[in-house]
C-alpha cells in the first residue's frame, strides 16, 4: 500500500476538479461497489482507463473475485493465470462455459479444456461458486482433471446443454469434495446426464432446470439422494412447458425440510399428491394450467391446516370457463399467510380461500366478485394488485371498505374496482396501462375513490401510467389531494388544465417531487411555469408549500422544445432529458451550443439516455448513460 | 444548536441532531461541551454544506451506525442499493456529487459517503474504459509498453 500511495501521489496531477481531489481510499471504496453485482464492472476495464486506475486495480485482490472463462477462447488459460494471480487469496466465483460450438478437432478440443481445467485446479480450494455449462463431453473431460476438496465452495452449477450431441445418459462424475454437513446450493439443467456426486454433498438449495419431461421413478429416485433439501426451485422453459409426472405412485415421500417449493412453467401439480412438506413456508406454481386435477392437488397443500405457508403464488395459465371446481373441496383456512399472489383461477376455487393474516395479495384475471369474497376475509389487507378483473356483466357488486390498505397498483382495466373502493388509509396509488394506444380517462374513477371517505385522502404517493388526465374529474382529484408529495405522470395525456391546476400554489401544499415521462401534451414551457409558480410561493415566509423538484423527459412528439426553458428546468432541480434528436438538430445551432453544452453538463447523473445528435459537437460525439427504475445504470 | 461556518465564511445554524450526524462535528461537541462557538469547517464551502445538511436533517432520527454495523458492512451485508430518497437527493451534477462525497469524507459521514461513492460506481458500471474516461474527464497516460498489455488484455473473451 505504502508503494502504492507514492505512485498515485506522482501519478496525481495538480487537482483542479473535485473529482481530481478524491483520495485514494474513496476511490478504492468506489471500486469496491463497482464490483458488486448486479452488473459488477470487470476490474479488467478499470484498470484500463489511466495508471492511477491500474495501479489501484493490480492492488487489490478483492476487486478480482468473479472470473468468466470461455472454453471457446484460445487464450482462456492466460486470461485465468492472470485472474488467479490478480485475485491473491481471496474467494472466487468461477464461471466457466462455451460461447460458441466447438469448431476444432476432437483432440484440440479436449486438450485446450483439459488445458483450463489444469490452470484452475489449484484456485479450487478457492472456489465460492462454479457454474459450468457446457456439453456433458466438456465436463467428463474437466471434471476428471480438475478435482479434489473445495472447502469454500456453497453454490454449484451445472448445465449440460440440451442440444449437445452427447449421448443421454452418460455419467459425469463431479469429484469435487465440499466441506462436510456445510449447506450446498446445487443448480443443474438439462438433466439428461446423470450427475453423480460424492455423498458427503449436503445439498439445501437444488435449482433445476428441465428440458423434457421427467416421469415419477426417476425423480422420486432423485430426491431421496437430497436429505437435507430446504429449497426446491423446477423451472422450465415458458415456451415448453413441461410435465412433472406422479400420477399412481404407490409411496408418499415426507421432504421434512423442505420450505420452499418452487415450480415455474411445469403444467401438472401432481408432485403436490406425493410429496409431505410439514415445514413449507413459501409455494409457487407460475405457468401452471387450471384444471380438476391441479385443483384437486392444490387443495391436498392449502386444505393442510398444519402447513406453516406464508407466501403462495398460483399464477396459471387461461383459466376455462369449463374447468369444474370439486365441490366437496374444504375450506383453505390459511391461518399464517400474509402474501397472496392468484392468477386465472376459477371463481369457485377462489371461493375456497380463508387469509386472515395477509397483509400482501395480487389478483389477476379473476373474476370481481370471487376477488372481493376473498379480499372480504383477509382484513389486515395493507397492499393490493389488482389486474384485469372480470366484471359480471349485470347484477349487485357491493362497495368493500378496507380500512388497513395504505398500497393500491391496479392495471387501468379494472378502474371500475376504484369506484367500488373506500380506502380511508391509502396512501399509495398506481393506475398503469401498458403497451396500449388508448388512453383511458381516470378522472372519475380516482375522484369517486378519493372522496369515499369520512375525511381528507392521506394519499401521498401518486404514479399513473398510460392514462387520460383530461376533464374536469381530474382536476377536482388534483383538489383533493391535499397530502401528496410525489406525482408521476408516464406515457399520460394531460390536459393544459392539468399545468395551470398544479401551477396554483393553494393546491397539492406537499408536493416536492414530480415526475414527467413521455407525456404527449407537456411541453417543458408548461411544467416550468408551474416549478417557477411553487417555488416562488414556497420561497415566501411563512413556508406553507414544499419546494418542488423532479424529473422530466420529453418524448419525440414534443415539439417546442427549447434549450433555454431545457436550462432552467435543470437548474431549478427538475432534471430533463430527452428521447429526442430531431429538435437538438434543428434548435442547437451556433448560439445555442455553449448553452446546449451547458445543459448537457449539468444534466442530472445517470439521467441522460442515448442522445444521438445530428449536429455534433467536438466535445461529444454521443453520451448514452440510462437510469433504469431500480437506480442502477444500464 | 449547532453553528457552523464554511469555507466562504457562511454562517449556518442548525439542531445539534442533524450536526451531530457528522461523527468529526460529534466529536468536537463531545470535547468542547456546551458552548456558542461556532464550528469552523475550513474544507466545505457553504453550496455543499447546504446539500450536507439536507441529507443531515432527513436522517436525523435514525440511529447512528455502530462499529458492529460497520464491520458488519464491510464482510456481506453491502449492497449497491440507495435508498428511494437518497437517490432523489444525490441527483447532481458531477461536480457536485465529488464535493458531496469529499465532504462526506472530511466530515465523517459514512452512510452519505456511502451513497456518493455507490452513485459514481453506478455510473462506472457497463462502462469501456474509453466511455468512463469521456465520463469522467479522465487523461489516458499509458505508456506505449502499458498499452500493448491492454492490448493483450483485450484478446481474452469478454467478462460479461
Amino acid at each position: 500500500m505504502g508503494n502504492l500511495l507514492s505512485r498515485f501521489c506522482v501519478l496525481s496531477i495538480k487537482p483542479t476538479r473535485a473529482a481530481d481531489k478524491l483520495p485514494l481510499e474513496i476511490l478504492l471504496e468506489i471500486f469496491a461497489f463497482a464490483a458488486m453485482p448486479p452488473s459488477p464492472a470487470s476490474p479488467k476495464y478499470l484498470s484500463q482507463v489511466c495508471q492511477v486506475w491500474r495501479a489501484i486495480c493490480h492492488s487489490q485482490p478483492s476487486l478480482w473475485p468473479r472470473v468468466r472463462l470461455d472454453l471457446a477462447d484460445p487464450v482462456a488459460g492466460e486470461k485465468a493465470t492472470h485472474w488467479l494471480r490478480m485475485s491473491g487469496s481471496v474467494p472466487l466465483i468461477v464461471d466457466v462455459m462455451r460461447s460458441s460450438p466447438c469448431i476444432v478437432a476432437h483432440q484440440e478440443r479436449v486438450r485446450m479444456v483439459a488445458a483450463l481445467a489444469m490452470v484452475l485446479q489449484p484456485s479450487l480450494v478457492r472456489w465460492r461458486r462454479f457454474t459450468f455449462t457446457s456439453s456433458a463431453n466438456d465436463g467428463l473431460v474437466f471434471f476428471s482433471r480438475c478435482h479434489g476438496p473445495a472447502p469454500q465452495l456453497r453454490f454449484l452449477s451445472l448445465s449440460f446443454d440440451s442440444k449437445s450431441t452427447t449421448a443421454p445418459g452418460i455419467r459425469v462424475p463431479v469429484r469435487i469434495a465440499t466441506q462436510p454437513h456445510t449447506s450446498l446450493v446445487l443448480a443443474i439443467s438439462h438433466p439428461t446426464h446423470i450427475i453423480s456426486w460424492p455423498p458427503a454433498w449436503t445439498v439445501t438449495n437444488l435449482e433445476l432446470t428441465i428440458s423434457h419431461n421427467i416421469p415419477n421413478p426417476q425423480f422420486i429416485d432423485f430426491l431421496y439422494t437430497i436429505p437435507f433439501l430446504e429449497r426446491l426451485s423446477i423451472t422450465a422453459s415458458s415456451m415448453f412447458p413441461r410435465i412433472l409426472s406422479f400420477q399412481n405412485e404407490p409411496h408418499s415421500i415426507l421432504l421434512g425440510r423442505l420450505q420452499s417449493l418452487k415450480m415455474d412453467n411445469i403444467i401438472s401439480l401432481s408432485i403436490l399428491e406425493v410429496i409431505q412438506v410439514p415445514a413449507l413456508v413459501v409455494f409457487s406454481a407460475r405457468g401452471m394450467e387450471w384444471n380438476c386435477e391441479n385443483t384437486d392437488a392444490l387443495a391436498i397443500l392449502l386444505a393442510d391446516p398444519t402447513c406453516p405457508l406464508d407466501e403462495v403464488v398460483l399464477a396459471g395459465k387461461t383459466c376455462h370457463s369449463d374447468v369444474v371446481v370439486d365441490t366437496s373441496l374444504p375450506i383453505f383456512e390459511l391461518a399464517t399467510l400474509t402474501k397472496l399472489r392468484i392468477s386465472g383461477a376459477p371463481a369457485a376455487f377462489l371461493d375456497l380461500f380463508f387469509v386472515p393474516l395477509a397483509t400482501d395479495i395480487k389478483l389477476s384475471r379473476v373474476s370481481a366478485p370471487a376477488a372481493t369474497g376473498l379480499l372480504f376475509t383477509s382484513p389486515s389487507l395493507a397492499q393490493l394488485k389488482l389486474s384485469t378483473l372480470i366484471f359480471p356483466s349485470e347484477g349487485f357488486m357491493p362497495v368493500f371498505i378496507y380500512n388497513h390498505i395504505t398500497t393500491l397498483t391496479i392495471k387501468s382495466n379494472c378502474l371500475k374496482a376504484l369506484e367500488l373502493c373506500s380506502l380511508p388509509g391509502l396512501r399509495a396509488l398506481s393506475i398503469k396501462r401498458k403497451g396500449s394506444k388508448t388512453y383511458p380517462r381516470i378522472g372519475r374513477a380516482m375522484i369517486s375513490l378519493l372522496t369515499s371517505g369520512p375525511t381528507s385522502s392521506p394519499l401521498e404517493r401518486v404514479h399513473l401510467e398510460g392514462c387520460s388526465l383530461f376533464g374536469d374529474e381530474f382536476r377536482l382529484c388534483l383538489e383533493n389531494m391535499r397530502f401528496v408529495r410525489e406525482l408521476t405522470f408516464e406515457r399520460c395525456r394531460a390536459a393544459p388544465e392539468v399545468w395551470t391546476t398544479m401551477a396554483n400554489p393553494q393546491l397539492l401544499p406537499g408536493l416536492n417531487w414530480l415526475t414527467v415521462l413521455d407525456c404527449l401534451s407537456a411541453s417543458p414551457l408548461e411544467i416550468l411555469r408551474v416549478v417557477r409558480a411553487r417555488n416562488t410561493a414556497a420561497a415566501m415566509t411563512p413556508n406553507t408549500i414544499a419546494r418542488l423538484r423532479g424529473r422530466v423527459r420529453f418524448s419525440d412528439e414534443n415539439i417546442d422544445i427549447n434549450p433555454d426553458t431545457l436550462e432552467e428546468l435543470n437548474l431549478t432541480g427538475m432534471f430533463s432529458d430527452l428521447a429526442h434528436s430531431r429538435v437538438w438538430s434543428s434548435n442547437i445551432n451556433g448560439d445555442h451550443a455553449r448553452s446546449s453544452q451547458r445543459i448537457l453538463r449539468g444534466l442530472a447523473i445517470g439521467m441522460v439516455t442515448t442522445l444521438a445528435l445530428r449536429w455534433t459537437p467536438a466535445w461529444l460525439v454521443r453520451v448514452s448513460e440510462e437510469r433504469r427504475d431500480d437506480g442502477s445504470l444500464a | 444548536m449547532v453553528n457552523l461556518v464554511t469555507s466562504d465564511n457562511e454562517s449556518f445554524t442548525v439542531e445539534k441532531a442533524v450536526a451531530s450526524r457528522s461523527v468529526l462535528i460529534k466529536n468536537m461537541l463531545e470535547d468542547v461541551g456546551e458552548s456558542d462557538q461556532p464550528i469552523p469547517l475550513p474544507n466545505v464551502t457553504a453550496s455543499v454544506l447546504k446539500k450536507v445538511l439536507e441529507y443531515c436533517d432527513h436522517h436525523k432520527n435514525e440511529p447512528m451506525p455502530t462499529s458492529e454495523d460497520l464491520a458488519a458492512e464491510d464482510t456481506r451485508k453491502r449492497t449497491t442499493d440507495i435508498g428511494e430518497w437518497d437517490q432523489k437527493f444525490i441527483q447532481v451534477d458531477q461536480e457536485m456529487l465529488f464535493e458531496i462525497i469529499l465532504a462526506a469524507n472530511y466530515l465523517d459521514i459514512k452512510p452519505l459517503l456511502d451513497v456518493g461513492c455507490k452513485t459514481v460506481a453506478n455510473m462506472i458500471k457497463g462502462k469501456t474504459p474509453e466511455e468512463i474516461r469521456k465520463l469522467f474527464n479522465i487523461v489516458n497516460d499509458f505508456t506505449p509498453e502499458e498499452e500493448a498489455q491492454i492490448k493483450k488484455e483485450n484478446e481474452w473473451a469478454e467478462d460479461r
